[in-house]
């Protein structure tokens, strides 16, 4: 990984006597789309209000952009944007003028605000309502004019709680390219959600964590490709299936053999990391095993969260 | 029936629950605690302590449920509109009828056993001397129909309002318009006929008729009047209880039948952008009651039509945007809690009526125009220096952070690359530029007596200290006010200055009783005069200190807000 943009190290915190984080790790690449999940009252939201300097860590550290959030904290307000998971507007303002507020409270001076203004517009699709009360915008109006917000200072990392939550299909998608457009950018993009389907497809590392500890992070790749960080292929087999069976288990770097209950296919788990395909491959052909199909097994995001997090509601 | 009954048990547990019910409670054992003080200090000048005691219950008690209707009714419904549960209770089939008296019932029942639990101490009053049996069971019936109205006033404040801080204001403005219209009214129907314009026949009518009955029926008429007095031998089922009842009830049965056409706005929620020419007039005759209410009971007028979500009805929801100052948070504030420019103008136009209308009745009663001038400057320097001003900035303290959390975007803010004390400085400034023509017009009033009041002051130390202490109060009033403002939940603006005014009156009121207790044990010799002064600077010093602890308060409580809002 490049130096890293977030660094969470061993961090506690307790609200009262409630610990919401319990020693959370983790980092955050540059340029990157990472993807932060958990269960409800996991401490999410917690670890994205300390980012973010609203809170302080009582124990441990965070770095953002290499400065700590205990005495940084304007030089890392200067470069973030945090987007918070409920509709946080001034809602008898117009949507320009919301934008433009916040380009002069940033330090913008008028002239270049105008610019501004005017390309965070574009980008979210917002020309054509610029001049609408926010108040009178619907909620997937409402939360592009909230990621326009957070677009007029240019930072280099954004902090998205909850961004699709309460969206229709069509909002989200919109919201999920703009994303990738940004993306694109070069900007780090940190977002926290429940829509595990599209942080699969969208992002390229992935934080998980259950009752404020971390349970898995790193490539979102290593996540759905790996089982316990060893590949896992699918094998289906043409014919003889009784016969090819019992000889799986003799192929040199596998672990285990599964087989995949009402179909002639098994799941042969790699005793290595390094165990790729092709070996894999290589040496089934040499057995003269009749294949009718051979892929990487992917896990859906879905059931590798279900795995690594616990059952029932956080007390 | 079940439903009612379901929603008094909840009422009921969650009021049991709430630890701010009990802190009310104790608060008002204080009071009482303090009322027997003051009726024990009365035992040795007094000659019927017991008369003193029950007068300042009886008020104590007067102020409560007036409290109370202004507050805790006006928040009946609002507040299930605000949690966006009376949609809920109104799908499970709960009718209008069920749900105003499962909300009205906990109230009423609760703020009767807060001043029914008083009851031991009034028996005190009767052994104590100079109170009859008679004239405490008037009190209380008196005290049990005031509440019955002001309660039903608010709770028809709470239907029409969808919000909680508005439907308190409108409870406390019908309040107070109610009290003094008739007064302004019979002012200027004295005026006219005065000037030979009507017959002063029409003036006393109407006095008679309208203005005192009025008076009579009204529960602080009556406290001023007879029911406190020592020749007290009226019927306990006076004018008043039986106006007062019936009064309340016919604005409960009109909440109980606009209830349904109210409430379906508020949850609906729709800007329609589509005129209507029935909606137009019925706007424009809202906003012209509107401004002659702030006219009459505050001196000020919100006519700002962009800042206000009513004008989306007629206007649409689109307009012009105006261009932000580089001092970004101080131009939210001046638009978001100021109001604006437009405010401004029409503040300027407003102190120039007052001016104009104080000038004009002096000029009428044969003084000079010169003289006439100066003595307005001065009548008008007043007005605004004791009503107007304290009351613009009670509102400015209790509003300045309060829609930053209940929008959510306190935290928004908070994530600028600024410190929390430059952005809440920001907006203080903001705020303050609406006070520009209260101050200017004060100035400029001030000018004509300004040189005399500093030669009188400087003339005398006491004045100084008097004028370091009064200063004072006001600090710690609006930084308490501030305070109150971030800390509950309901009703905040109006709790706000209702608990931060309190609180400073009451703690000065307090200490001023135990100072003239302690006085009374020191012996009268010389240096009373030294022994005032240095209890002045002391309170000027202990209010500084207390405006500095809530600063920093309000500091601690700001960032803690940002972090969980």
């Amino acid at each position: 990984m490049s130096s890293p943009v977030i660094e969470v190290d061993k961090v506690t915190h307790l609200f009262k006597d409630h610990r919401a984080l319990n020693g959370i790790s983790f980092q955050v690449g540059a340029g990157t789309l990472h993807g932060f999940v958990g269960p409800n009252g996991a401490g999410k939201t917690t670890t994205l209000k300390l980012i973010c300097t609203l809170l302080r860590p009582q124990t441990g550290r965070i770095r953002v952009f290499g400065m700590d959030v205990r005495t940084d904290v304007k030089a890392i307000r200067q470069k973030l944007g945090y987007m918070p998971d409920h509709f946080s507007m001034y809602k008898q303002m117009t949507v320009y003028e919301y934008l433009d507020f916040f380009a002069a409270a940033y330090g913008h001076v008028s002239k270049r605000r105008e610019v501004i203004v005017g390309d965070v517009l574009s980008l979210t699709d917002m020309e054509g309502r610029k001049d609408d009360l926010i108040q009178g915008l619907s909620r997937g109006m409402q939360q592009r004019v909230s990621l326009a917000r957070v677009l007029v200072n240019d930072p280099d990392l954004l902090l998205l709680d909850e961004p699709a939550s309460g969206l229709d299909p069509r909002a989200r998608i919109e919201l999920m390219d703009i994303l990738r457009e940004l993306r694109r950018m070069g900007k780090t993009i940190f977002i926290s959600s429940h829509i595990l389907s599209e942080l699969a497809e969208l992002c390229d590392s992935v934080t998980i964590i259950d009752r404020g500890m971390t349970k898995y992070s790193g490539h979102m790749d290593d996540l759905l490709y790996a089982q316990d960080g060893h590949p896992v292929y699918r094998l289906r087999i043409e014919t003889d299936i009784e016969v090819w069976a019992p000889r799986l288990p003799e192929l040199t770097g596998v672990a285990t053999v599964e087989p995949v209950e009402g179909k002639p296919e098994f799941r042969l788990t790699a005793d290595a990391a390094d165990i790729d395909a092709n070996s894999m491959l290589t040496q089934l052909l040499a057995m003269g095993v009749p294949i009718a199909g051979f892929q990487r097994d992917q896990r859906k995001l879905n059931d590798a969260f279900m795995d690594l997090t616990e059952r029932g509601v956080r007390t | 029936m079940n439903k009612t009954l379901a929603l008094l048990v909840r009422a009921l547990r969650t009021e049991s629950r709430d630890i701010k019910s009990h802190l009310f409670r104790v608060g008002l054992a204080c009071v009482v605690v303090l009322i027997l003080l003051l009726g024990l200090s009365a035992l040795e000048y007094e000659s019927a302590p017991g008369r003193v005691m029950f007068k300042a219950m009886t008020w104590a008690n007067w102020v409560v449920v007036t409290l109370a209707g202004g507050t805790f009714f006006s928040i009946a419904i609002s507040e299930e509109t605000e949690q966006q549960t009376l949609g809920l209770l109104r799908m499970a089939n709960v009718s209008p009828l069920s749900l105003l008296l499962g909300k009205w019932l906990p109230r009423m029942l609760t703020a009767i056993v807060l001043v029914s639990i008083q009851f031991p101490f009034t028996w005190l009053t009767v052994t104590l001397g100079g109170v009859s049996w008679e004239q405490i069971w008037s009190s209380y019936l008196m005290l049990l129909a005031h509440l019955v109205l002001v309660g039903n006033l608010g709770l028809l404040s709470s239907v029409l309002n969808a919000n909680s801080a508005k439907a308190c204001a409108w409870t406390f403005g019908t309040m107070i318009a109610v009290r003094i219209l008739p007064a302004f009214c019979w002012a200027g129907l004295t005026l006219f006929a005065e000037r030979g314009w009507l017959a002063m026949s029409t003036a006393n009518t109407f006095w008679e008729k309208v203005g005192a009955p009025l008076h009579s029926w009204s529960a602080s008429g009556r406290l001023w009047g007879e029911i406190l007095s020592t020749s007290f031998k009226g019927d306990a089922w006076s004018p008043q209880v039986v106006s007062n009842l019936i009064g309340g009830a016919v604005l409960f049965c009109i909440a109980w039948l606009i209830f349904d056409r109210a409430t379906m706005r508020h949850m609906s929620g729709q800007i329609s952008s589509s005129v209507n020419p029935f909606r137009i007039l019925a706007y424009y005759l809202f906003r012209a009651f509107r401004f002659l209410f702030w006219l009459v009971c505050f001196g000020l007028v919100r006519f700002h039509l962009e800042e206000d979500p009513s004008a989306a009805l007629l206007f649409g929801p689109t307009r012009r945007s105006r261009r932000v100052w580089d001092w970004a948070v101080g131009w939210k504030d001046f638009w978001q809690v100021s109001g604006g420019s437009r405010n401004l103008w029409v503040k300027y136009a407003l102190y120039g009526f007052l001016f104009g209308t104080i000038f004009y009745i002096l000029t009428m009663y044969d003084a000079d125009t010169y003289e006439g001038f100066e003595t307005s400057c001065i009548y008008t320097a007043g007005i605004i220096f004791w009503c107007l001003l304290p009351l613009e900035l009670c509102f400015l303290a209790a509003k300045l952070f309060r829609p930053e959390l209940n929008d959510h975007t306190w935290s928004t803010l908070l994530t600028l690359p600024k410190s929390l004390p430059v952005i809440a400085y920001s907006k203080l400034g903001g705020a303050m530029l609406g006070m520009i023509p209260t101050v200017s017009v004060l100035s400029l009033c001030s000018m004509t007596f300004m040189g005399e009041l500093l030669a009188e002051i400087f003339r005398e130390p006491g004045f100084v200290l008097g004028i370091a202490y009064g200063l004072t109060i006001v600090l710690v009033a609006l930084h308490l006010v501030t305070f109150f403002s971030i800390s509950v939940s309901w009703a905040a603006w109006p709790i706000a200055i209702i608990l931060g005014v309190g609180v400073t009156w009451f703690g000065n009121v307090l200490v001023w009783i135990f100072f003239a207790l302690g006085m009374m044990g020191i012996n009268s010799g010389g240096g009373g005069e030294g022994i005032m002064y240095a209890w002045f600077m002391l309170l000027a010093i202990g209010h500084v200190i207390l405006a500095g602890v809530t600063h920093y308060g309000i500091g601690l409580r700001l960032a803690a807000k940002g972090a969980e809002n």
